[in-house]
């Protein structure tokens, strides 16, 4: 008797396990985030924040000094002055001294996770939050004000300094007041957006998950003009010279005319780009799902692809003249590589570095 | 293969009941009913073994094992098998729509997962499993995953003004569910007290609530639902089948339903 009640706890056990590893648990659903400022790159990977120095990759800070598996770190950290700001999945706002990581203040009031990192504005902390607001809090993290939205926000907003502009899985664009929060004007992109818009004079671009890129008028949200690319739009275009490029979600760099939206010229590549690319000096650079660093020149023209080994989903950043590339589930979370798409330095949680 | 096999018909299956009733929480309902009534072949074999084994206690030949090898559980284990294999009874056949259950269970639990694309992982992986040509993404989200006042997608609690705590109303209506369902239809107490295989139910009857109540704690009140309605769909069939044991859980009658095992089959209850 006492033998069957030992193997059915251990047979209950094992299936709990099982259950508990096939269900995926802990299973990692989103990317890493970084931020370059100052001699500091900032790294927000699963539940630590990590400080590293440019130069070196060496690590300067990690912050929480005991992680936990439900706070959850993927949004790209913000600076304000002194301050780092990181957002989580457990509903969390914290507020790091970002030279030591010591914690300034923590804002709880959200229901929902921060699926992307908050816009700062002089003394305003703009952050959107899966449970469908918008909070924005002053530098010592009390509330100002909060905007509710009919559904979720999955991506910064932008701002001319007056008013905020951002997408929600409610299928809505929504100008909100920076001050008051209250709304402007809200334009219908008739799919869910989780993409951030692109703010250039006057103009907002902005694309849906069903791959229709809009340009509308920031004043008063009308639509100027919408174009269907490849796949699902998940990241804000790059303007240069009056030609966007943007990555979809089939994989393919868009060039696009900015002022009637018509499509140049595309180019295919492997698997689906979802982070935002980033403008060099010569063309324009993104990361794509197959791990492929492509970049191409303004004309279009492929002037080299290197492969590493993960998925390039986080957008690219710049790192002095060198480019940050964030790589889901590969070995080495963080790369710093050079414009030819050499390695200078690399990121590894295990080893902590290089 | 899996994804392919188990979790892409879920996820459509889900956002297209999802799609026409347009609340999540009774797409999950009605799939789970869904799949119950896919799956009653296997319960009604189920059944039938169940019936089979009620109808072996009441034996004369099974009977006088019981009484004859009760010092010698080797030896009772022994002749009770042979009586199985002569009467073409498998003991074990009840164990299998329960088994055949646990990939569902883990396929559900992921389709959720990825239907509420909680995460930009998960939607992208929803938007590569949905059939383009039987759901357009654009027309299922976004997903509201509120029911009643619960979220689908994170653990259930329910928060009561002056409790600073939330209390786990779903996973403690799946212990009680599990637990009553597990009782009712289970074959009335066999009549040797070392039947091993009463036992192992009897501790099964036991262990099995607390387990499904863990996981129903701490994994999304989706799954939790699921549990739910399958334990009350379970006691519907068997009920239709006529076979549920309300006496099991009566426990004002325990000692009326597990009076000695020797008594003649006329007299003793059902």
């Amino acid at each position: 008797m006492k033998n069957n009640r030992l193997i059915l706890i251990l047979l209950f056990s094992l299936t709990a396990l099982l259950l508990s590893a096939c269900t995926g648990a802990g299973q990692t659903n989103s990317w890493a985030g970084v931020t370059v400022a100052d001699e500091y790159v900032y790294l927000a990977n699963g539940n630590l924040v990590y400080a590293l120095n440019g130069d070196s990759g060496n690590t300067t800070w990690e912050y929480p000094q005991k992680a936990s598996a439900q706070r959850l770190f993927y949004a790209e950290p913000a600076l304000a002055g002194e301050q780092l700001i990181v957002v989580d999945y457990a509903h969390g706002m914290t507020s790091l001294n970002a030279k030591t990581g010591a914690e300034t203040w923590s804002f709880e009031d959200a229901k929902g996770r921060y699926i992307d990192s908050p816009l700062v504005l002089d003394d305003l902390i703009v952050a959107p939050n899966a449970d469908g607001s918008m909070y924005a809090v002053n530098l010592s993290g009390n509330l100002v004000w909060t905007f509710e939205a009919e559904h979720a926000l999955w991506a910064r907003p932008v701002s001319d300094g007056e008013t905020v502009y951002f997408t929600s899985m409610d299928k809505n664009l929504y100008a909100v007041n920076a001050t008051s929060g209250e709304l402007s004007w809200k334009t219908d992109l008739k799919i869910s957006a989780v993409a951030r818009a692109l703010l250039d004079n006057g103009t907002l671009y902005v694309g849906n998950l069903d791959g229709t890129l809009f340009a509308l008028n920031a004043a008063d949200g009308s639509i100027l003009w919408e174009q269907k690319v490849g796949g699902g739009i998940w990241a804000a275009p790059l303007l240069h010279e009056g030609k966007l490029y943007l990555g979809d979600q089939s994989g393919r760099i868009n060039i696009l005319d900015s002022t009637d939206g018509k499509v140049i010229q595309y180019i295919e590549t492997e698997s689906a780009i979802l982070g935002a690319g980033v403008l060099l000096e010569n063309g324009v650079a993104f990361g794509n799902e197959a791990g492929e660093l492509i970049v191409i020149g303004f004309n279009g023209e492929r002037l080299w692809t290197r492969t590493f080994d993960g998925s390039l989903y986080s957008n690219i950043q710049k790192n002095g003249e060198d480019l940050l590339l964030t790589l889901t589930q590969g070995e080495k979370p963080l790369l710093a590589v050079d414009l030819n798409g050499n390695e200078i330095w690399n990121f590894s949680i295990k080893s902590d570095k290089k | 293969m899996w994804d392919t096999i188990i979790i892409e018909p879920f996820i459509n299956l889900l956002l297209w009941i999802s799609k026409l009733v347009g609340n999540f929480g009774v797409a999950i309902i009605l799939f789970t009913i869904l799949t119950k009534i896919v799956l009653y072949p296997l319960t009604a074999k189920q059944i039938k073994s169940s019936t089979a084994m009620q109808e072996l206690q009441k034996d004369k030949r099974y009977i006088e094992i019981q009484t004859k090898y009760k010092g010698d559980k080797e030896r009772l284990a022994q002749e009770q098998m042979k009586l199985y294999q002569e009467l073409k009874i498998n003991p074990m056949s009840s164990c299998l729509p329960t088994l055949i259950q646990f990939p569902i269970i883990i396929g559900l639990y992921q389709a959720l997962i990825q239907t509420m694309a909680s995460g930009p992982i998960d939607l992208l992986k929803l938007s590569r499993h949905i059939y383009p040509n039987f759901l357009n993404l654009a027309d299922v989200l976004p997903l509201t995953s509120k029911f009643l006042w619960m979220d689908i997608g994170a653990p259930e609690r329910l928060f009561i003004p002056g409790i600073n705590f939330g209390i786990p109303v779903l996973a403690i209506v799946v212990v009680i569910t599990t637990y009553i369902s597990s009782k009712i239809i289970a074959p009335p107490p066999s009549p040797g007290a070392n039947d091993q295989g009463a036992m192992m139910s009897k501790m099964m009857n036991i262990y099995m609530p607390f387990l499904m109540g863990w996981l129903a704690w701490s994994l999304q009140s989706g799954l939790a639902l699921y549990f739910v309605v399958t334990n009350l769909v379970q006691i519907a069939q068997y009920a239709i089948a006529g076979n549920v044991h309300w006496d099991n859980i009566a426990f004002w009658k325990k000692n009326e339903t597990t009076k000695p095992s020797v008594l003649p089959p006329s007299k003793r209850g059902k």
